[in-house]
């Protein structure tokens, strides 16, 4: 039988980091829970140092892509562009600076906040849309749902809406917060059997 | 010769291995190799057909006659004798290693005598009609839905992306109208427990307190979350609180310093670092970041954004844990980090109240927390309708209410657009239907 040395010493860390992790939470033992805090920091560091990788990573990517001529570089230029100027901008002025600020206001909000709204848009044609492919009962549930909630947020001048906000809270007090309890305490069981099945060595993520 | 093959494995096994080499399991002699059975089975010569009858029914004879034992032991033997092949296995005798070599140590007749008809269980599950139910929901909901039905060439078609644009239009001029021309105006929505709630943790606040405040929502997102936050950040500033700011999204780090320079503008109260607040900076790990941030904010955030030292402020000589502040509200777009502050933050928050300032998209993961016994969200505000409904009851007006009533018009036109669309679309979707049958017809 061949043991696979690497994966083994792989599997002794990450166990030995889950266990004191874990132990931290319940038994109050000051070296346990300063080898915890340690670890915890190690972490934030590891992934403080991935998000700069990933901007570097990013940068090789498009450069590679102007140099090579490919498709869409142009918009490779912008991002090179745009990276680097907020890179300077924050280096030299500061992160919190008025520059650093008017980068923000005047580029990142617009372009971000139009986004979403175009998801508006967008979502309000699916919702047309829909009793075009989908014409059964449900779908005309849904509708009738997504027009309760919607006309049961706002108030109107001439009529008085309110009944329609009370109904809308009754959805969200019964079937929304049942249905959300439910969502939350499957999601808690999947963490916690994912974490068992880390420390049992049956799942290795960090084999990949 | 005979190729020997484990019993459990089914891998070929040397002809003295007293353990398999693959599975590692001991093999026992009484155990049949499969590959001798197996080859019985499947290539019986006519003559071994003949003997095996035969020798069956001399068996049969034979047992009349003799006690059970006896008549086992020998119907073995017997029928092992007349098989060449099966008086072979009997040679090979015990490999277990005390054994090895010895030739018919165990004997066959317990187990033989132990073979019996296995008694008949019930397979079928008693099940009342009110579990046949469930069991009829439960299958009904792990269904597939139905697929959408594939779009089919209709008389009447309007472009995707004309629609798209005709519905931008319409929403973008709902929007503008109210705010350029002030008409329609909407009543603003009443003060709801919410907002009481909430507003008692602000006004039990003293001078100069500190208070945490964490913006963790993306600019995409500051359309709503700046508008539910305003009246709030701008009665903590008439409360001259000494707010710590700080992020576990990147750009939430400047988002902050944004959000407070604009309610100071709005408020006409100035507000500046480090004398009324600190912006700690970006904290990265999500989930783990937080953590650490609860075992420690100190050695966390050992300086500010700016670089200097962060704790050096009179007003924050007394904090060393998350426990220390006053208050800490939570401004966020994400179920995912607001569920990780609860998690995280809110078992080592002891005493000091955990507020949510949080998107509509959120509320229904979030309000489980808020509603549970004890609380894990100790007050909540959703959205522009939450603002709007806070700043009604401080008697503010800024923020949501401004623009209230763009806001409702806009959802209006969309619920109108909907409403009409989807009549459109149904009665389309009827003729075709209709169609569609006439010509199977």
């Amino acid at each position: 039988m061949t043991v696979n040395v690497k994966s083994l010493f792989l599997y002794i860390i990450a166990v030995f980091s889950g266990l004191i992790i874990l132990a931290g939470y319940f038994v109050k033992i000051p070296v346990l829970i300063n080898l915890r805090s340690q670890l915890l920091n190690w972490a934030i560091i590891l992934l403080g140092v991935a998000l700069l990788i990933g901007v570097v990573n990013l940068t090789l990517v498009h450069a590679r892509k102007i140099i090579r001529g490919k498709s869409g570089f142009f918009f490779s230029i912008v991002l090179l562009i745009g990276l680097f100027t907020t890179l300077i901008v924050g280096f030299v002025y500061g992160p919190t600076s008025q520059w650093s600020l008017w980068i923000f206001n005047q580029i990142q909000v617009p372009i971000e906040t139009s986004l979403v709204a175009l998801l508006a848009v967008i979502l309000i044609l699916a919702a047309i849309r829909l009793l075009r492919r989908k014409p059964d009962g449900i779908s005309m549930v849904f509708i009738f749902t997504i027009l309760i909630v919607l006309l049961g947020t706002i108030t109107l001048p001439w009529i008085d809406f309110s009944l329609l906000g009370e109904v809308r809270g009754w959805l969200f007090r019964v079937p929304v917060l049942g249905g959300a309890r439910g969502i939350l305490i499957g999601i808690v069981l999947g963490i916690i059997a994912t974490g068992l099945r880390v420390l049992i060595g049956s799942d290795r993520p960090y084999e990949d | 010769m005979e190729e020997r093959l484990c019993p459990y494995c089914g891998k070929p096994i040397g002809p003295d291995d007293t353990s398999c080499p693959f599975c590692q399991k001991e093999l026992i002699a009484a155990i049949p190799s499969p590959t001798v059975e197996k080859k019985q089975d499947a290539q019986p010569t006519s003559i071994d057909n003949d003997v095996q009858t035969d020798s069956h029914q001399d068996i049969s004879k034979e047992n009349d006659a003799k006690p059970d034992s006896i008549s086992a032991s020998e119907t073995t033997n017997a029928t092992q004798s007349e098989d060449k092949s099966s008086e072979e296995k009997n040679k090979r005798g015990e490999i277990i290693k005390p054994l090895n070599g010895l030739e018919d140590i165990l004997p066959i007749q317990p187990v033989i005598d132990t073979i019996t008809k296995p008694n008949p269980y019930s397979i079928k599950v008693n099940i009342t009609p009110s579990e046949q139910k469930n069991i009829q929901l439960l299958q009904e909901l792990s269904k597939d839905s139905p697929p959408a039905r594939p779009g089919r060439k209709s008389k009447i078609f309007i472009p995707k992306h004309i629609l798209q644009i005709l519905i931008g239009t319409i929403l973008i001029l709902t929007i503008i109208w109210p705010i350029l021309f002030d008409k329609p105006s909407f009543p603003l929505p009443e003060a709801n427990i919410n907002s009481s709630a909430f507003s008692q943790y602000i006004l039990s606040l003293q001078n100069n307190v500190p208070v945490l405040i964490a913006f963790d929502y993306n600019p995409g997102y500051s359309g709503e979350l700046d508008a539910a936050s305003l009246p709030i950040l701008e009665q903590l500033m008439q409360r001259d609180v000494y707010l710590i700011l700080l992020s576990t999204s990147p750009s939430g780090v400047i988002q902050a310093e944004r959000v407070i320079n604009k309610t100071s503008e709005m408020a006409s109260i100035p507000y500046s670092s480090p004398a009324n607040y600190v912006n700690l900076g970006y904290i990265p790990g999500g989930a783990t970041g937080l953590n650490s941030l609860a075992a420690g904010i100190r050695t966390t955030f050992p300086q500010s954004i700016n670089g200097e030292p962060a704790w050096q402020m009179q007003q924050l000589q007394n904090v060393h844990s998350v426990a220390d502040f006053q208050l800490v509200i939570v401004v966020t777009e994400s179920v995912e980090t607001a569920r990780a502050w609860i998690e995280q933050v809110r078992p080592l928050l002891r005493d000091t109240p955990l507020l949510m300032i949080v998107s509509s998209q959120v509320e229904p993961l979030i309000t489980p927390y808020y509603e549970a016994v004890p609380r894990q969200v100790d007050g909540l505000i959703v959205g522009i309708a939450g603002g709007s409904s806070y700043g009604v009851f401080t008697g503010q007006s800024g923020g949501s209410n401004e623009i209230w009533s763009a806001f409702s018009l806009s959802i209006l036109v969309a619920v109108a657009l909907i409403l009409i669309g989807s009549f459109i679309n149904a009665t389309i979707s009827s003729s075709e239907q209709d169609d569609h049958d006439r010509g199977n017809g």
